[in-house]
């Protein structure tokens, strides 16, 4: 008995002891294959962490750990153990010089410890070395960090005014919006909800920070109805985003297809509607409505509240709240706290533990707080003095004071004042903080999430192919490029379609992680085609700075086949198709400095992505419906004859060896943004297999 | 029957542990102090500490500050209802605060290292949260720098890392 009790505790901490040796073995460099590719430089052998070449790894980094010893041996007997230690000993004098000598679990414990309320940290750490990046950019990390810290911080708030909307931002981050022109109805759960402000009403639902997103019409019914909400409200009602995940603490939610929108609004007859839409149906459901309640009249574009089940709705009056209630589809009607009658803003929130919460501000400053338990509203004794942390004759008899809430570990009010919002923190007597200084905000929804390298890795949306559109005004699609040990695709785009000065003067770039298919042998892989043109002058310099520092790396260079191409537009005709891409690249690549790849290669990548991508014909027979369609199906024809024969030969990734190559790309424009959906086709052959293996996605992309 | 045969060896008020680092220096400590280390506390549970022990990634310098700090920090978990508490937990907050930041790299690296194995909540903290406060505000140059790391991305790598969360890079 007592000898099996000990037996175990032995074995627990070997189990200990090896863990903690794990990772600090010297690993042999017969144990690192040399990668190919040009970019590889010389390793260096030493006592220090070495990360596996990328596809030696297997699929769970942390698992990984190198180790020269076979893991599964254990040491059953105690002379085992001592020898073990002994030679632990001899080296743990040698150990513990430098962070690259602790294991990934030391390291994960101090990286835990970076506040998640200063994201440009985690991000900056994950440049420092490969290893630190494998580790970083793994879901197990994310999933400690986000168990470490719980509460997702405030990363920005997401600023509505009339017919705009700003994302102010509280930290380094910045979010992946569609466009300014679309109004932010809602942002919650990780997700944020905009409208695109005409008719017929459509509804965005968009991953700020991976960029992912969905186009939503709005039920048929919406637009019939005669809101009571004046008309330059824009969107004269109010709407919610929310996570529909079965097991989910909504604590740090993203990107997933289950989600759910609800919009709620009063028409001008006094009769309240709402409707759910549910992605696992794609459908709306209501519709729900109640008919004219004298104080009912839903607030338009403000923030909700969601607790449970339930939404709650802030009426215009502030003495009363509607209540949706999504499991049941019922609208029902409850009062608001008893207020005076000089109420300068009221505002719903979460109480703390989770309950429907109320704000008001009365008596010219003090805020008063409310929350809701069974069917009572209770006050807190908290009532602050805003005069007492807002700057001195800030307050003033403007009404509807309080325009946001937000938790993000820490409970905030957003104040509206002449100057701008002010962010007011509950429970801290610290001065408030201006947010932006602009006066014409009316509603605050705060951007709440984690923000690791794993998560922002994640670009890559869920697009639908009825969301492909196909667009209006021509761009070019300068280059894209991928590197292969990051297996990463990088756009360039060019905006402008008519001369090369324009295509030099605004230019986007974006880019994005694709999960590894397999072996890329290949280095960098470039095409071009042509997409909607948009507007995104303001942010030629963020452009600009990208393209120089392509343009400086090897991107521009051999075994780059960099090629630019457009097949929309109109104005460029060349003879067959292939001399009009080779012509377009020719343009479009004199923006960027550096060597490129002949013409004959850039017309043969141009071409390639003609071939096989039905939706790209169509861009052809739209784009040249002036110069004569049937040319353009012919020399497409023709040029997708030549890229097979270059291909399967010596075409333009030749001399790069097996690789990756992209089949067909599908490009379109969604609205007046800058976004569109990509669908990447490419097929690659592993190493000593037989036949190639093919691999689809779809990204959505926002520049 | 061994297990309390080794009881009875062990003096029944104040149990001493003896901790044997890798250099082979001994320490010996009550059992009150050696059980914040999670590690040590599970060996006492089952009974496996009559013959000292071993700590074989621990050298002793590292020890030495890890049993100091413990002595320090034994009547934490101990005495909780006790009045006077409150001023002594603030001047172990100071005493920890100036001992975490007087370390050397390598030093504190080593008690990262020992407070992970021995599974020392609090002193894990601290230190993890000393070299995370080092990490703020520091660009990645500056970071291998101060922790003196190789940088293994190719240039082309790099800069395409930065280029795509260009934000976090922006000053």
């Amino acid at each position: 008995m007592g000898l099996r009790l000990k037996f175990t505790a032995m074995t627990k901490w070997l189990k200990r002891v090896r863990t903690e040796k794990c990772g600090l073995e010297k690993v042999p460099g017969s144990n690192i294959p040399l990668t190919s590719g040009p970019h590889t430089q010389p390793t260096s052998i030493k006592f220090k962490y070495q990360p596996r070449p990328r596809h030696l790894r297997p699929h769970r980094a942390i698992a990984s750990t190198p180790t020269a010893k076979n893991p599964n041996t254990t040491p059953r007997r105690r002379r085992a153990e001592q020898e073990h230690h002994e030679s632990a000993a001899a080296e743990a004098g040698a150990r513990g010089n430098s962070l690259t000598d602790l294991n990934d679990d030391v390291l994960s414990e101090i990286f835990f410890r970076i506040p998640p309320g200063d994201p440009g940290v985690l991000v900056r750490l994950s440049v420092v070395c490969k290893s630190w990046r494998r580790l970083l950019t793994d879901r197990d990390f994310l999933r400690g960090y986000r168990a470490f810290h719980r509460a997702p911080p405030i990363l920005g708030f997401f600023c509505a005014e009339f017919g705009r909307t700003t994302f102010v931002p509280t930290t380094a981050f910045r979010p992946i919006i569609p466009s300014a022109d679309w109004l932010l109805c809602d942002s919650r759960h990780g997700r944020a909800l905009f409208d695109a402000y005409g008719l017929p009403v459509r509804l965005l639902v968009s991953d700020p920070m991976t960029g992912a997103e969905r186009l939503l019409d709005a039920p048929e019914r919406w637009r019939n109805i005669h809101w009571s909400a004046p008309e330059w409200m824009y969107t004269q009602w109010s709407a919610a985003v929310l996570c529909a995940a079965d097991v989910c603490d909504h604590l740090d939610c993203h990107g997933g297809d289950a989600f759910r929108v609800a919009l709620v609004g009063t028409d001008v007859a006094g009769t309240t509607h709402a409707a759910l839409y549910s992605s696992a149906t794609d459908a709306w459901s209501g519709p729900a409505s109640i008919d004219h309640h004298p104080d009912a009249f839903v607030q338009a574009r403000r923030p909700s509240v969601l607790v449970g089940n339930a939404l709650y709705f802030l009426c215009d009056n502030n003495t009363s709240i509607v209540e949706f209630d999504m499991a049941t589809m019922t609208l029902s009607v409850i009062p608001s706290p008893p207020l005076p009658e000089d109420v300068h803003g009221a505002l719903l929130m979460t109480a703390e533990g989770g309950g429907l919460g109320f704000a008001a501000v009365l008596e010219r400053s003090n805020l008063h707080l409310w929350s809701k338990s069974m069917d009572q509203w209770e006050h807190l004794e908290d009532v602050r003095d805003l005069k007492t942390l807002l700057p001195r004759g800030s307050i003033s008899m403007m009404n509807n004071v309080l325009i946001g809430f937000a938790d993000g570990g820490v409970r905030v009010v957003v104040v509206r004042l002449y100057h701008g919002p002010f962010i007011v923190e509950l429970g801290s007597t610290g001065p408030a903080r201006v947010a932006l200084r602009r006066s014409g905000i009316y509603a605050v929804f705060p951007y709440t999430s984690f923000c690791t390298p794993a998560r922002i890795d994640q670009k890559q949306g869920t697009m639908r192919e009825e969301a492909l559109t196909t667009p209006s005004t021509p761009t070019t699609l300068l280059c894209f490029a991928c590197s292969s040990s990051l297996a990463r695709f990088s756009f360039f785009l060019a905006t402008s379609s008519s001369s090369a000065a324009n295509i030099s003067s605004s230019r986007c770039a974006c880019s994005m992680a694709v999960p590894s298919p397999g072996i890329f042998s290949c280095s960098v892989a470039s095409s071009a085609a042509t997409i909607s043109r948009t507007s995104c002058l303001d942010r030629a310099a963020r452009l600009r700075r990208a393209l120089r520092a392509v343009s400086s790396s090897a991107y521009s260079r051999r075994p780059l086949a960099l090629a630019g191409g457009r097949v929309g537009g109109g104005e460029a005709e060349g003879a067959d198709g292939a001399d009009e891409l080779a012509g377009v690249a020719e343009l479009g690549l004199g923006g960027v400095e550096g060597d490129v790849a002949d013409v004959d290669d850039a017309a043969a990548a141009a071409v390639h992505i003609g071939h096989g991508g039905s939706g790209l014909g169509q861009w052809h027979s739209h784009a040249r419906s002036q110069s004569g369609a049937r040319r353009g199906e012919k020399s497409r024809r023709d040029g997708g004859d030549s890229q097979r024969a270059r291909g399967a030969g010596d075409g333009w990734l030749a001399g790069i060896g097996p690789g990756p190559f992209i089949e067909a790309i599908l490009l379109s424009a969604l609205g007046v943004g800058l976004r569109f959906g990509v669908q990447l086709r490419w097929r690659w052959r592993e190493q000593g297999a037989d036949s190639d293996s093919e691999t689809a996605a779809y990204w959505a992309v926002s520049i | 029957m061994a297990a309390a045969a080794a009881e009875a060896t062990i003096d029944g008020g104040g149990k001493m542990i003896i901790l044997i680092s890798a250099d082979g220096k001994r320490f010996e400590v009550t059992e009150a102090v050696a059980s914040q280390s999670q590690l040590i506390s599970n060996m006492i549970e089952d009974d496996c500490t009559e013959n000292g022990v071993r700590l074989p990634n621990v050298d002793g310098d590292i020890l030495t500050m890890v049993v100091d700090y413990c002595n320090m920090h034994a009547g934490d978990a101990a005495a909780d209802g006790d009045t006077t508490k409150a001023s002594s937990t603030e001047e172990l907050k100071k005493f920890d605060a100036e001992l975490v930041q007087a370390l050397e790299n390598p030093v504190l690296f080593k008690l990262i290292l020992a407070a992970n194995f021995l599974n020392i909540k609090s002193l894990l903290d601290m230190t993890c949260q000393r070299v995370a406060d080092m990490m703020s505000g520091k660009t990645p140059e500056q970071m291998r720098e101060t922790f003196s790391i190789e940088n293994d991305f190719t240039p082309e790598e790099e800069a395409a890392i930065r280029q795509e969360n260009a934000w976090a890079f922006d000053d």
